[in-house]
C-alpha cells in the first residue's frame, strides 16, 4: 500500500513540476515583452493536504498607478511642446529670421536709407519690398497659426475616436477579468491586457483607478468625470469644419462633462486630450492675438502703406480678431502692380509733398521714428500694453520661447520620471531571464528525483515479484 | 515568490535613456562649437530671447544708419569743396574788380568783364554739381538743377530791366547820373536777385534744405540751398560787373556799379562760408554721430555675444566628458547583453 502511495506522490511531483515548467516557459516567452507581468507557480498544501501549485501574478498597485500619471502627464507636455515647436518654426532659425520683429527692423532699415536718399526709387522700391515681407510673414504666420489649430481639433477628434475604442476594448476585457475572478480561474492573461489598457488610455486622459470586489475596476478622469463604470461612458466631441480667430473650438465631453485644459506652460495637463486643447484655445490664440496687434501697430505706424480688408473699427488698444490673416501692402504703393513707391516719400495722396520735391525726408523719417514711440496694446496679447511695436514684436517672440523652453525643461522631467517609473514597474513585475533559469534547474533537479523514486518503487516491486515468482 | 528586484527588460534598457539623451547632447554641443552660439538660442534663453531680438535689431540699426552716415559724409565733403571753388571764385572776382577800379580803360574792362563772366559760369556750374543723382544745392527739390545757365534766361531779363530802366528816364546808359544808376541797382537790378524773381529767373531749388538722420536722436541739414544769400550775392555782383562796367557810363554812375558789385562779391564770400561753416557742423556732428554708434555697436555685439554665445572651452570639455559616457554606455551594454546564464549551464 504504501509503496503506491508513494509511486502516486511521485506522480504529483512530475504534474506539480510539469505545471511550474509551463508557467516558467511561458514566463521566458514573454521576458521581453513590457506589458506582461511575471507569473509565480508556487506549490501550496490544500485542505486535503495535497500538494498543489497556484499561479499567481506579480503586481505592484501603487507603481502602477503611478505609472499612469507620469504616462499622461508625459503625453501631455510632449503634445503642447510639440505645438510650441510648431509655432517657433514660423519665426524662422536661430536668428529669427522670418520673425515680425526681424522684418519689421528690415523695414525700419529700409525707410532709413530711403530717408537719406529719398529721390532713388531703387530705395523706395526696397522700402517697399521690405514691407511686402513683412506682411506676408504676418500674414502667413497667421493663416499658419489658425491652420495648426485646425489640425490640433483633428487630433482631438482622433483621440476622442481611439478613447471610446480603447474604453469598449477595456469593457470586453473587464468583463473577462470579473467573470474569471468569480469563477476562481487564472485570469492573468486578462489583467495583463486590462493593464495595458490602462496605460493607453491615461496617455489620452488622466485616469483615477478604483478597484472594486471581484476585481471589477471603475475610471475616472482626473476632473471626476466617468470614463467606465460597468459600461463604457460616451466621450463626445463635435470638430470645428475650419478655423479663423473668431472662432472658439468645441470643448471635449466626457459622460457629459467637459475635459479641462492644462494651464502653464509646464502645462498641469495630464494626458494628451488637455494638452491638446490648450494648444488650441489658448496657446495659439495668444500667439494669434499677438499677431493681429502686430498688425493693427503697423497699419497705425505707417499708415496707408499697409490694408488689411478684413473687418476695421475695434478702438485703439484693443484687438481686432483676424486682422493679420489679411494684411498686404497695399497695391498703390507697388511698381510691379501699377504703383508708385514714392507714395511712402509723398503720403498715398501726394499730400505731405504736395510739390512732388525728390529730397523730401520728412514724412519717411516720421515712420522710422515711429517704430520705436510707444503706443497702446490689448492686455490679453500678454506682450506688453504701452510700449513700441519693434519691442511688442520682441516681445512676442520673447513669450513663447519662455513657454517652449519651460515646456522643454518640463517635458524632458516628466519624460525622465515616466522612463523611471517604467523601469521600476518592470523591475516589480517583469521577468528576469536569470532567474527563470536557475528556476528551471530547480524543477529539472526535482523532475529526476521524482523519476529516479518512481523507477526505485518499480525495482523493489520488481525484487518482491520476483522472489514470489 | 518573485524574488529578483530587477527585471531583463530593466537590465536592457537601463542605458537606452542615457545614450539617447548623450546623443542628442552631442549633436547640440556639436553645433555649438562650430557657431559658438547656443545651439536652441530660444530654449537656452527663453523669455531673455527678447533682449537677444532686440539686441539684434539695434545691431542692424546701427549698421544702417552708419551705411546711410557714409552717404551723408559724402554729400557734405562734396558740397564743402564745391563751396570751397565758389568762395575761392567770388575772392577772384573781387580782385578783378579791385585792379580796374575807376579806370577807364576799355581793354583792361573787357578782360575783367571776361573774368567775371568766368566766375559765374563756374559758380553756377558749381551749384549744379550731382551726387549720387541728387543735385546737392537744390534743397528738397533735389531732382531739378538748381540755377539756370546765365544766357538762358538771367541775362535777357536782366538786360530787359535795365532797358525798361532807361526807356522810363528817357535816357541812354551814357547819360545816367549816379543817383539814377544806384537807384537801378538798389530797386529793379536787387529784385532780380530777390523772391520772387530769383526763383522764376534762376533758380529752381527749394529754400527747405535737406536734412538726414544720423543717430537715434539726432537729425542733420545735410546740404544747402542755391537759393542761400551767398549764391544770390555772387550772381548780383557778377551780372552788374559783366552787364554794366562794359558801357559808356558816367563817372559817378560806374563808381556807383562798381562799389555795388564789390559789395556784393563781399556778401558772397561771407554768405558762402557761413554755408560752409554751417555744412562743417553737420560732419563734425555725423562724425561724432557715427563715433558713437561704433560705440554703442561694440558693447551691443558684446552683450549680444555674452548673451547667445557660449564658452567654447566648456563645450569643448563638455564635448569629451560625452564621448567618455557614450563609449562607457556602450561597452556596459555589450557586456550586459552578453550576460546571461545560459552562458554557463
Amino acid at each position: 500500500m504504501s509503496l503506491s502511495s508513494a509511486i502516486s506522490t511521485a506522480q504529483q511531483i512530475l504534474s506539480n513540476t510539469s505545471t511550474q515548467t509551463a508557467t516558467l516557459s511561458r514566463n521566458i516567452a514573454n521576458a521581453s515583452n513590457p506589458e506582461y507581468s511575471r507569473r509565480a507557480a508556487i506549490l501550496a498544501t490544500s485542505l486535503g493536504g495535497a500538494q498543489v501549485v497556484t499561479v499567481s501574478r506579480s503586481s505592484d498597485a501603487i507603481l502602477l498607478k503611478q505609472n499612469f500619471f507620469d504616462i499622461s502627464t508625459a503625453s501631455g507636455q510632449n503634445v503642447l511642446l510639440d505645438g510650441m515647436e510648431r509655432l517657433k518654426s514660423l519665426l524662422g532659425t536661430n536668428d529669427y529670421e522670418t520673425s515680425p520683429a526681424a522684418l519689421m527692423g528690415n523695414l525700419r532699415d529700409a525707410l532709413q536709407i530711403f530717408a537719406t536718399k529719398p529721390n532713388d526709387v531703387i530705395a523706395a522700391q526696397s522700402a517697399v519690398a521690405s514691407a511686402t515681407d513683412l506682411a506676408d510673414s504676418i500674414r502667413t504666420s497667421s493663416v499658419a497659426t489658425q491652420k495648426l489649430r485646425k489640425e490640433t481639433d483633428d487630433a482631438i477628434a482622433g483621440e476622442v475616436t481611439e478613447l471610446n475604442r480603447l474604453l469598449a476594448d477595456f469593457q470586453v476585457s473587464n468583463t473577462k477579468v470579473v467573470n474569471g475572478t468569480n469563477l476562481g480561474r487564472d485570469v492573468s492573461d486578462a489583467l495583463d491586457e486590462r493593464d495595458s489598457l490602462m496605460r493607453r488610455i491615461s496617455s489620452i486622459v488622466g485616469i483615477t483607478v478604483v478597484t472594486r470586489p471581484s476585481n471589477d475596476i471603475a475610471l475616472y478622469t482626473t476632473g471626476g468625470a466617468t470614463l467606465f463604470e460597468t459600461v463604457p461612458r460616451a466621450i463626445t466631441f463635435q470638430t470645428t469644419p475650419g478655423y479663423s480667430a473668431s472662432i472658439t473650438g468645441q470643448p471635449v465631453l466626457v459622460d457629459g462633462v467637459p475635459i479641462e485644459m492644462g494651464v502653464g506652460s509646464a502645462t498641469t495637463a495630464r494626458g494628451s486630450l488637455a494638452g491638446l486643447l490648450q494648444l488650441r484655445d489658448e496657446t495659439t490664440v495668444t500667439f494669434q492675438h499677438q499677431l493681429d496687434e502686430m498688425t493693427r501697430g503697423l497699419m497705425d505706424t505707417v499708415p496707408d502703406l499697409f490694408v488689411a480688408p478684413g473687418p476695421v473699427g475695434t478702438p485703439i488698444g484693443l484687438i481686432e480678431p483676424g486682422l493679420s490673416s489679411s494684411l498686404r501692402v497695399n497695391s498703390a504703393y507697388v511698381l510691379a502692380a501699377g504703383g508708385d513707391p514714392f507714395r511712402l516719400r509723398d503720403g498715398v495722396d501726394y499730400s505731405a509733398n504736395p510739390t512732388g520735391e525728390a529730397g523730401f525726408s520728412g514724412l519717411v523719417d516720421s515712420f522710422v521714428t515711429a517704430f520705436d514711440t510707444p503706443r497702446a496694446f490689448d492686455a490679453t496679447a500678454r506682450a506688453g500694453e504701452e510700449l513700441g511695436l519693434i519691442g511688442f514684436a520682441a516681445n512676442s517672440v520673447g513669450w513663447l520661447e519662455a513657454g517652449r523652453s519651460a515646456a522643454n525643461l518640463a517635458a524632458e522631467n516628466k519624460n525622465a520620471a515616466y522612463f523611471r517609473t517604467t523601469e521600476a514597474l518592470s523591475n516589480a513585475t517583469g521577468v528576469n531571464l536569470d532567474e527563470e533559469l536557475s528556476l528551471l534547474l530547480q524543477l529539472e533537479q526535482s523532475y529526476q528525483a521524482s523519476s529516479r523514486l518512481i523507477k526505485a518503487v518499480d525495482d523493489m516491486l520488481n525484487s518482491l515479484l520476483n522472489a514470489v515468482r | 515568490m518573485k524574488t529578483s528586484f530587477v527585471s531583463t527588460t530593466a537590465i536592457q534598457n537601463a542605458v537606452r535613456l542615457t545614450v539617447q539623451k548623450a546623443q542628442a547632447e552631442v549633436v547640440k554641443t556639436q553645433t555649438e562649437l562650430t557657431t559658438l552660439r547656443h545651439a536652441d538660442v530660444g530654449l537656452a534663453l527663453g523669455a531673455k530671447t527678447t533682449t537677444s531680438i532686440a539686441l539684434g535689431r539695434d545691431l542692424a540699426r546701427l549698421d544702417s544708419i552708419l551705411d546711410t552716415n557714409a552717404l551723408v559724409t559724402q554729400r557734405l565733403s562734396t558740397s564743402q569743396s564745391a563751396l570751397g571753388n565758389i568762395s575761392q571764385g567770388a575772392q577772384t572776382m573781387v580782385d578783378s574788380l579791385i585792379t580796374i577800379n575807376g579806370s577807364t580803360d576799355k581793354g583792361g574792362i573787357a578782360i575783367v568783364t571776361k573774368e567775371i563772366r568766368n566766375a559765374l559760369d563756374a559758380m553756377v556750374a558749381a551749384a549744379n554739381l550731382s551726387a549720387n543723382g541728387e543735385y546737392l544745392f537744390a534743397g528738397t527739390n533735389s531732382d531739378v538743377k538748381p540755377l539756370n545757365d546765365y544766357a538762358s534766361g538771367p541775362q535777357a531779363a536782366f538786360q530787359a530791366a535795365f532797358g525798361t530802366y532807361l526807356t522810363g528816364l528817357g535816357k541812354t546808359s551814357a547819360e545816367l547820373t549816379g543817383a539814377e544808376m544806384q537807384s537801378f541797382i538798389d530797386n529793379e537790378a536787387a529784385a532780380l536777385f530777390a523772391d520772387p524773381q530769383w526763383g522764376t529767373v534762376w533758380s529752381d531749388a527749394s529754400d527747405t534744405i535737406m536734412t538726414s538722420r544720423i543717430s537715434n536722436t539726432e537729425v542733420v541739414q545735410s546740404s544747402t540751398s542755391a537759393n542761400a544769400t551767398g549764391f544770390r550775392e555772387f550772381a548780383k555782383a557778377a551780372v552788374l560787373g559783366i552787364e554794366l562796367l562794359g558801357l559808356d557810363l558816367s563817372a559817378e554812375a560806374r563808381s556807383a556799379v562798381e562799389v555795388a558789385s564789390l559789395t556784393a562779391a563781399g556778401r558772397a564770400i561771407t554768405g558762402i562760408d557761413a554755408e560752409r561753416a554751417q555744412l562743417g557742423v553737420s560732419e563734425a556732428r555725423v562724425k561724432k554721430a557715427n563715433d558713437s554708434l561704433e560705440a554703442q555697436k561694440t558693447i551691443v555685439r558684446n552683450h549680444l555675444g555674452s548673451l547667445e554665445g557660449i564658452d567654447p572651452y566648456e563645450a569643448a570639455t563638455r564635448m569629451t566628458a560625452l564621448q567618455t559616457q557614450l563609449e562607457a554606455s556602450y561597452s556596459l551594454t555589450a557586456r550586459i547583453q552578453r550576460l546571461s546564464l545560459m552562458n554557463y549551464l
